[in-house]
């Protein structure tokens, strides 16, 4: 990382962050809504979400990746810390998981995945994971499930100014300061944050050798605002600005000096209107992502892409009776990419669904969705999806859902010409049906939790070389995943003390239908347990996350081992005032200094220690 | 009295891996005396998750030992590894990507030296009495610092570096020249240079577009295959221009191209070896074969078929090896007999697989 970049950051972001502030006020369009995805709340069912309380990921390390590898059933396989990061949720790869920022899908137009290490959680108010096949209501890629991040809650009862700051093992530190408050008709949230780390840490059981080329570094500015003119119009404008700068590190197999740059830049503007029954919620979203590629660090040549995406949105419900409601979804995009290797092209795509949700005898919920795509690109195929929820039983819930969902070509699978590699611009897209079951109890403070799933995916987009040599995307794979999920959470208090329980455990079997191989990168077992315990003025807290072993090659030739890691903290807050308070605490990951690897070849690192201290006034 | 001892931790380690792999029949004789010296070396490139890789087959029993290096070693190879070198006594594994060359002993294959120094993305390395002329392609952003490294192959240093022009690929010595295929490397080029063992003064001789692989025919001859060119604009997004590829007869002693043979339309052929007096190629996933003396293209085709992709070829009395190389697992090699007709069961090798070695 040299100086220029540093400087080249700085400026970046005091500019973006200007800029924004400038057009906002220009316009006089600030402002909020309840809700920044009405359709987690419209299209999901209670059933299909888990939320990560917001207190349990400001204490990881400030990345989406460690939120989601501590405290859920997805696997995250990481090319090294603070590397190129992609999800397998339910067994299924990179490009089946969406997400959503302020429910607006974030995945690369380049490589249609979410690289989760350039995505900071310092300036997240709520992560939602949303299971299950989710295109009709949020398009392409929402196969295995989604991925919810909404930047603020406006209705938030303890606002005013945070600051965090947190320093650890390997030259880790990072802050953030948020302010966030309410005047009459406005709301505001604003903050800014910033992550490093040397990142050099000696390899735990493979070795004695360091992590070579891995530090990195990140900041993202962040200005949400609300205006409510009136009980029935609500204006919100949410906007954020990332820098990543990343050495990807070298492995026991690879030597690298490789860097990455990438910048992602989002700004949407939503109209909430509500009268009597109807709802009717209006978005319009600029997304830039822009990244830079450099191989050789003597050189200032690079390959680089970027991408701009403009995305609009209606979404219109009516409440016909108190047991039928209807909805219009119509969304719009259009991407506009611009690369080394992709040349400058564009694609389009408008999306119209329908959505009916009845009541029948009280206790029996059914959603129907229908959806149809026209893209410039590609045919889509028609999507459906239909949920069942049954609560005529106290303490049950029954739930079933069938959906046919998809996953479009990306930029990259399409366009790419370069040596040795050619799109296909003759692809389909992914085509995937599926169906669950699943049953929760709920009884005092204890929830017990049980599904099961069943996907199919076919014309699954695999790069593969011809005889040539020449890699070249084709419709070819067909994948089976099924699985098992159970989930206990409990919740005991008694003299000011607070215990709180979350275990999840999944069974995974996901097999390449032709081959009847098992596919890479998927552990069959994951277990992750959480407990805390809260007093007045102390938090302790203890996770554990058991993954199997995983296969790295996708004829069960060579595996990765299994590992139990476990990451403790413990935080004490000193009150000072009504409202101003101070926590002092740290945590140490991977307490028992286990060796495992990240992926192929790549040791993760061993025990690490971090000392965070935050303020609140 | 090593040999003994390295023996039986050899055995030790197939074992342990065996049962790990649930799989009883892989354990491997390997011959005391001559150990990993005769036999079939395949390596494999490495990709993605895995290293470079060495299988060893025993040319008789036909049973693959996977990853000798690392069972030796109890190290990976980094990635890639672009090709072996052989003496009398060592074998050189030469890492592209790492910008290293590891010496092991041939038969017990334990690393005697790394040499870490003065290497550029290295991929060839041709031995003539105890030097090595290694060819050199330096970054990628460069296109002038590519070079021949001169390695004295006792003190395993780089003693001399040659500059030559974009991309040198295989090298060759015959008759106290050293000659070396320009392939292009990161970008492209039509020439085989030259220089003769001692001199730095390098000359040129013209062949086809990114000539690769070299072989030293009967009467001398120098043999050349050139693969034609692709040429892409700035973004790669269009391709310019797509050349044939060419076959050209180089005479050693007077440096002078005496035939060429150019192939049709855009035909980029990959692979080609000599055997006796036959010249083996291939364009795509067709093997053909012509004589030498009197050559003539597209002659007497074999077809290929593979899994994978077609990554490498030998041709070794009466068999036609080839590599069918998968970048997300095993790779496999199998052989043609050209007496029956027939090919040989797939025998499974390491990520990547590209080159195959006879050792005799």
């Amino acid at each position: 990382m040299n100086k220029y970049h540093k400087i080249h950051i700085g400026i970046w972001l005091f500019l973006s962050g200007v800029a924004v502030v400038a057009q906002d006020f220009r316009n006089q369009q600030l402002d909020t809504v309840q809700l920044s995805d009405a359709r987690l709340y419209t299209h999901t069912q209670t059933f299909q979400k888990q939320e990560i309380a917001k207190d349990v990921y400001t204490k990881q390390q400030p990345f989406l990746t460690q939120t989601l590898q501590n405290t859920t059933s997805l696997y995250l396989r990481e090319n090294g810390v603070g590397g190129v990061a992609s999800v397998s949720y339910r067994g299924l790869n990179a490009s089946q998981t969406a997400v959503f920022w302020n429910g607006i899908p974030i995945n690369s137009s380049f490589t249609g995945q979410t690289d989760f290490n350039s995505i900071s959680v310092q300036n997240i108010e709520n992560i939602t994971i949303r299971s299950g096949g989710g295109s009709v209501p949020y398009g392409s890629g929402a196969i295995a499930g989604s991925i919810h991040l909404q930047s603020t809650n406006f209705d938030r009862p303890d606002i005013g100014h945070e600051w965090q700051t947190g320093l650890g093992s390997v030259q880790t530190a990072y802050s953030r300061y948020q302010y966030q408050g309410r005047k009459d008709r406005f709301a505001w949230n604003i903050g800014g944050a910033h992550f490093r780390s040397e990142n050099d840490y000696r390899y735990v059981g493979f070795g004695n050798e360091r992590n070579r080329n891995g530090a990195f570094q990140n900041g993202n500015v962040a200005m949400d605002f609300r205006y409510q003119p009136s009980d029935i119009h609500t204006l919100t404008w949410f906007s954020n600005v990332y820098l990543g700068e990343r050495q990807f590190s070298g492995s026991l197999i690879a030597s690298s000096d490789d860097s990455y740059e990438d910048r992602n830049g989002k700004a949407a503007l939503r109209w909430h209107y509500q009268k009597g029954k109807s709802t009717a919620v209006t978005t319009f979203a600029y997304l830039n992502e822009l990244f830079r590629f450099f191989i050789d660090p003597d050189s200032d040549s690079f390959s680089s892409g970027e991408a701009q995406t403009f995305f609009a949105s209606h979404n219109y419900t009516n409440a016909l009776h108190h047991w039928l409601k209807l909805n219009v979804l119509v969304d719009y995009q259009d991407t506009e990419a611009n690369g080394t290797s992709v040349g400058q092209n564009n694609r389009r795509n408008l999306a119209l669904a329908l959505a009916t949700d009845y009541t029948v005898f009280k206790n029996i919920n059914i959603q129907t969705l229908l959806r149809k795509d026209f893209n410039s690109l590609y045919d889509s195929p028609w999507l459906f999806s239909g949920n069942l929820l049954y609560t005529g039983i106290p303490q049950l819930e029954f739930f079933a859902s069938v959906s046919r969902n998809y996953r479009v070509p990306t930029i990259n699978d399409i366009f790419w010409r370069g040596v040795g590699a050619e799109g296909n611009p003759n692809l389909r897209p992914e085509d995937a049906l599926q169906g669950e079951v699943g049953i929760s109890y709920r009884h005092a403070d204890a929830t017990f939790k049980l599904n099961s799933f069943y996907i199919d995916i076919e014309d699954q987009i695999v790069w593969q070389p011809d005889a040539d040599g020449v890699w070249s995307p084709r419709n070819l794979e067909s994948v089976r995943s099924r699985g098992l999920e159970a989930k206990a959470t409990g919740n005991l208090n008694w003299n000011k003390k607070k215990l709180k329980l979350h275990s999840t455990a999944t069974y995974l079997q996901t097999i390449n239908r032709e081959t009847s191989l098992k596919v890479p990168f998927v552990p069959a077992f994951r277990w992750v347990t959480a407990l805390s315990l809260r007093t007045q003025n102390w938090q302790w807290d203890v996770q554990s996350v058991y993954t199997s072993d995983v296969w790295i090659t996708n004829d069960e030739s060579e595996s990765i081992d299994g590992a139990t890691l476990v990451t403790s903290g413990l935080y004490h807050t000193f009150r000072t005032g009504e409202k101003t308070l101070y926590q002092l605490g740290g945590r140490i990951q991977n307490i028992f200094n286990t060796p495992y690897l990240l992926s192929g070849g790549r040791p993760g690192p061993g025990r690490q220690f971090i000392i965070e201290t935050t303020l609140k006034f | 009295m090593k040999i003994y001892k390295f023996i039986g931790k050899l055995v030790l380690a197939t074992l342990v891996f065996t049962a790990c792999n649930n799989d009883d029949d892989t354990s491997v004789p390997i011959p005391e005396e001559t150990g990993f010296s005769k036999g079939i070396l395949v390596s494999g490139e490495g990709a993605g998750t895995q290293g470079g890789n060495i299988t060893f087959i025993s040319g008789d029993s036909l049973q693959p030992l996977p990853k000798v290096f690392k069972t030796v070693n109890n190290r990976d190879l980094k990635v890639f590894l672009n090709s072996l070198a052989f003496d009398d006594t060592n074998t050189y594994i030469i890492i592209d990507d790492d910008n290293t060359i590891t010496k092991v002993n041939s038969v017990t294959f334990q690393q005697e030296a790394i040499l870490t120094e003065g290497l550029s993305t290295p991929r060839f390395m041709a031995i003539n009495e105890g030097k090595g002329y290694v060819s050199n392609w330096g970054v990628k952003t460069d296109p002038n610092d590519d070079f021949v490294a001169v390695v004295d192959l006792n003190s395993f240093s780089v003693e001399a570096t040659i500059p030559v022009k974009e991309g040198p690929e295989q090298v060759i010595v015959s008759e106290g020249t050293v000659f070396v295929s320009h392939k292009g490397g990161f970008g492209t080029n039509s020439i085989v240079s030259h220089f003769s063992v001692g001199s730095e003064q390098v000359s040129e001789i013209e062949v086809g577009d990114n000539p690769d692989e070299m072989e030293i025919g009967p009467q001398g001859k120098l043999w050349v295959l050139s693969g034609g060119k692709t040429v892409f604009n700035a973004d790669f997004s269009q391709v310019l221009e797509k050349t044939a590829g060419r076959i050209t007869r180089i005479n050693v002693a007077t440096k002078e191209v005496e035939q060429s043979l150019s192939f049709k339309n855009e035909d980029q052929p990959g692979y080609m070896d000599i055997e006796g007096n036959t010249l083996f190629y291939t364009v795509g996933n067709t093997i053909y074969q012509t004589s030498i003396a009197s050559p003539e293209l597209y002659t007497n085709e074999i077809n290929v078929e593979t899994k994978n992709s077609f990554y490498g070829m030998t041709v070794d009395e009466d068999r036609i090896y080839i590599a069918d190389a998968n970048f997300a697992g095993q790779s496999e090699i199998k052989f043609y007999t050209l007496s029956t007709q027939t090919w040989s069961e797939s025998i499974p090798v390491g990520a990547a697989a590209a080159k195959i070695y006879i050792r005799k």
